[in-house]
This record gives C-alpha cells, structure tokens and sequence, in this order.
C-alpha cells in the first residue's frame, strides 16, 4: 500500500486532527464537560472524511487531474470509519459515561441517535471489506455493498438535521457537500422515465 | 433542643466533597497540560480563577455584599468551583459555544442597570438595581441547576427572595403570571446579532411558582457580584426548573393575565415547555432526561447521576402542581 512516497505525509495529515483531539482531552481543554467539544469535534472530521470519500467518484470522472485522488479512496474511507468510531466512543464514554440505561434509552427513542448508529454500521461494514483480499472475494458484490456510502451519507444527513436546537451552521455547512455528490450519482435518465410515468397517472384522475 | 429533620433535597454527609479537594483537581489538570508549570511549582497564573469571586462589586452595591445571610439551602453540596461555573455557560446573547460567554462578556456593563416594572401591579416604574435590593438582605443560597441539555452543576447563588422582591410592587389580582426579559442591545450582546432566536429572551413563571420560597433573584455569586457571563447584574433562579427559565440580565418585569410567551416555547413548542420542571418521566423528544452528568466530572469520566423529580426539590415545589399532569404541561 505504502508505494508511493508521500503516503507517510499523508497519513500523518490524517491523523492530526485525532492527536489534537487526544491531547486536548487529555490536557483539560475541554475541561469541564468534554462530551460536548469532542463529540463535535470528531464529529465534524468524520463528516469530512464521508464528504470527501463520496465526491471521489463524481470529481475524478469529470477532472481527470484529479484522478490522483483515487489512490487515496480507500486511506480516506478508512479515516471516516476511525473518526465515526471515535466520535462513536465519545458519546459512549464522554457523553453517557457508559451508563447503560441513558444509552439504551438514547438507542431505544432517540432517531436521530439511532440513525447515526445505522451510519457507523454502514462504514464499518465497509471497513471491513476494504482490504485488498476481500475485494478480490465479494467480486461484484463488493461495489453494490461499497454503494451503501451513500445511504451513510444520507443518514448522515439526517444525523446532522435531526438534532439542531437552536443554532444549524454545522447541518448546513455539511448538506450540500453530502447532497451534491449523491445527486451526480444518481442516474437521470432512468428516473425521468419514472416520473413520467407517475405524472401521467396522477393527471388522468 | 433544635431538632433537625432532613428533606429528601439535603445531602448526606458522605456525598461531600470538600471544595478545596475539586480546586486542587482542576489545578492537577491545568498543571498536567502546562507541565513545566507544575514542576517549577508555578501555578499562580490561574490562581484568580481557582480562588473564588473575585470581582469588586460597584460602590452602588458593595454595602449589600459586605453584609450576606448565609442559609441551610444546599448546605453540604458539593458546589461547583467558580471557574467552571463562570466558562462552562449558555448564555446565547453571546454565541452559541459554552465558551463563548466568558470570552465576550467582557465589554458588558452591568453597571448602572434599570429594570422597569409594569403590568398589574400598584407600584410600576422604572427603578435602579440598587433600589430594588436595598431593602433586603442578601443572602447565599446553594442551589443545583440542572440544564435541559442533560448537565448540572451546584452554585452558591446570593441574591434576594424573588417573592419579596415582587410583593413589594403590590401585584393585583389580575397578576396570574409575572414576566421577564433580557436586556436587548446587539452592541454589547453580539449574539443578538440575527440566530434563529427572537430576541429579547423572554421567560415566565406563574405568580404562585414566583412566589415560592425557591424562587431566587440572584445579584451575585460566590461572594460577589455576577460575573458578565453568568447573566450579570441580575438573574432569576429557579432551582426546580431547567436552567433556560432562569432568565439572565433582566431589564424588565411584567405582571400579567395570560401566560406569557417564552423564548424556548417560542422556538421549539413541542420540545421545551412553558413550565420546563425537571422530570426524569419526560424526556426531551430527542434525548433522555433521566440522568445527568454532574459537572466537574473526570477528565475521561463523566459523573453521571440519576435526574431528581423537581431537581430533588418536590417537597419545596410538588403542591404548585397538585391535580396538574406533568407530562402535558412539560
């Protein structure tokens, strides 16, 4: 995986949010409540790396300069995987201090909750099935199973929207960098065909 | 012989925690993140912050705060240490982040403050903070404040009964609700600045619940005056209600008829209540309300304990709400 000379710089870009976030969690400057800077925070780089990964596709089929980018698909799945488990930890430990009934509770009632879980079980199950060998195994399968980052990136969505209280700059900085991508994958051809379909059904009642 | 009878609202003796032993933590902490400070033994620099309210109260007030009743409330809480209590705030006139009130609340002035007083009531007018408070006696009140959002922490309020301050101004019997607004001006609140918020904040309480004993207008805390960001010069406290009723830098208060409109109802009815009591059985749509985590906490570890019926205060408050669901009127 390591062919090319700049990967070690790029990993360590990958990375530097999460040992800023380690260090100021362990230093006390999110001192005293750290559940809600972290959360956000690795939130946030989660949503990042998922924004990133998703516009790949779309960006190196119209910009073929941009084509070196594929190189790091996987590196950048990987690091929306590790900050979704992250961020993931965080509310387990920071927000809920693993207190078993506020979690169930949360899993139990909450959507926007349970809709960011449905999210981290997408990208782990992609985690999972990234590495080179597994490729090789699911075959065909392996790229409709990989499709479902964009059902992520949809929960993601509602992830984001779900929760607002007062103040939404974070859900509409993310929307149309989650929204954009999804749309130029979507194949118009065939659903203009659908809607057709449906218009003249509707009209004629 | 005195004999004392514990409410359930009273701590036991082994839930505390002496407050010096949760100052030398928070200065383990700063120290373990400016490690050559802590070798050289140096940590005089957040020495201000660790030591108390150290805000010299203006000459208009500093009578009142030489002279501070203390009382039973709370005593025995573990109380927050001043500097996370004055940095860990909502306080939305000056952003949105915890943070942010601390870092913006430095050109407020709290000082001269007029509050005007209007409605149905016999005295109305326009009167100076220090004219308000001048016939009583301030005295400290340790009370838990949880918030909505699922935290709490202990704060030794000083301030003046919220009730004998409005008996003063000799409210009718037209006066079913008394309510509150925040100070609105975009120059020293740059919060107020647009959001989704309709300023000014507005709050409200039943003139029973207002007359309660719990009810607390705060002038000051930890000795001294309000700091800017803990809602400066004067707040409401309302210990056994989440902490957006207790309305910050208040300018105005209304005697009125009919429910008032609240800031948070406002903004989202389905979520915050008029009323707002702390009830573990209701939960916010969104999150659970049946525990909290008590700040300070660990550095890693939170202190999460279970929330109380009214804040652990229903002996004080349950009879407001006799024959009353709580579960409509969240």
């Amino acid at each position: 995986m390591w062919d090319r000379k700049e990967k070690p710089y790029v990993l360590v870009v990958f990375c530097a949010p999460f040992i800023w976030l380690v260090y100021s969690l362990l230093s006390g400057r999110y001192f005293p409540d750290p559940a809600e800077p972290f959360m956000t925070l690795s939130g946030i780089w989660a949503g990042v790396f998922i924004c990133m990964s998703l516009s790949i596709t779309p960006l190196t089929k119209k910009l073929k300069a941009l084509r070196v980018i594929n190189r790091y698909r996987r590196f950048i799945g990987l690091a929306a995987f590790w900050y979704a488990l992250v961020h993931l930890l965080a509310y387990l430990v920071l927000h809920a201090g693993f207190n078993v009934s506020w979690i169930q509770e949360d899993l139990l009632k909450r959507p926007y909750i349970y809709i960011g879980v449905l999210a981290f079980v997408i990208l782990t199950a992609l985690a999972i099935t990234s590495p080179k060998a597994m490729v090789r195994k699911l075959g065909k399968r392996w790229k409709s199973l990989h499709k479902l980052s964009y059902l992520a990136g949809l929960a993601i969505l509602a992830h984001l929207w779900w929760q607002i209280k007062a103040d939404s700059e974070i859900a509409l900085w993310f929307t149309p960098f989650l929204v954009i991508p999804l749309l130029l994958r979507i194949n118009f051809k065939k659903i203009k065909i659908n809607v057709k379909n449906t218009c003249t059904k509707s009209t004629s009642h | 012989m005195l004999i004392k009878i514990k409410k359930a609202s009273d701590v036991s003796e082994h839930q505390v925690t002496d407050q010096a032993v949760y100052l030398s933590r928070r200065q383990f902490m700063r120290n373990s993140a400016l490690s050559i400070a802590a070798l050289s033994g140096t940590s005089s620099v957040f020495a201000g912050l660790q030591q108390g309210n150290l805000i010299t109260p203006p000459a208009s007030l500093a009578p009142y705060f030489n002279n501070i009743k203390e009382t039973s409330f709370g005593v025995g809480e573990k109380v927050a240490p001043f500097d996370v209590a004055t940095t860990y705030n909502n306080f939305y006139e000056f952003g949105y982040g915890k943070g942010d009130p601390a870092k913006r609340a430095e050109n407020f002035k709290p000082d001269p403050w007029n509050i005007t007083v209007e409605g149905e009531a016999d005295i109305t007018g326009t009167f100076a903070l220090e004219d308000i408070i001048k016939e009583h006696q301030l005295e400290e009140r340790i009370y838990r404040l949880r918030c909505v959002e699922a935290w709490s922490m202990v704060v030794p309020w000083v301030g003046i009964s919220l009730g004998d301050v409005l008996k003063k101004f000799k409210p009718n019997s037209k006066a079913k609700y008394v309510y509150f607004e925040t100070l609105y001006d975009p120059s020293q609140f740059p919060g107020q600045n647009g959001g989704n918020i309709k300023w000014p904040y507005r709050e409200g309480l039943r003139i029973d619940e207002a007359m309660n004993d719990l009810a607390f207008l705060s002038v000051g805390m930890y000795g001294s005056v309000l700091p800017n960001q803990n809602g400066a010069p004067i707040r409401l406290v309302v210990p056994w209600k989440y902490g957006f009723k207790s309305i910050k830098s208040i300018v105005k208060i209304r005697f009125v008829e009919t429910m008032p409109e609240t800031t948070w109802n406002l903004l989202a009815p389905q979520e915050y209540g008029f009323y707002a009591n702390v009830n573990p059985g209701v939960d916010h749509p969104r999150w659970t309300q049946k525990q909290e985590r008590r700040l300070p906490g660990g550095l890693l570890f939170p202190n999460v304990i279970d929330t109380q019926m009214f804040n652990g205060y229903q002996e004080e408050v349950a009879d407001l709400y006799k024959g009353m669901s709580l579960v409509k009127n969240y």
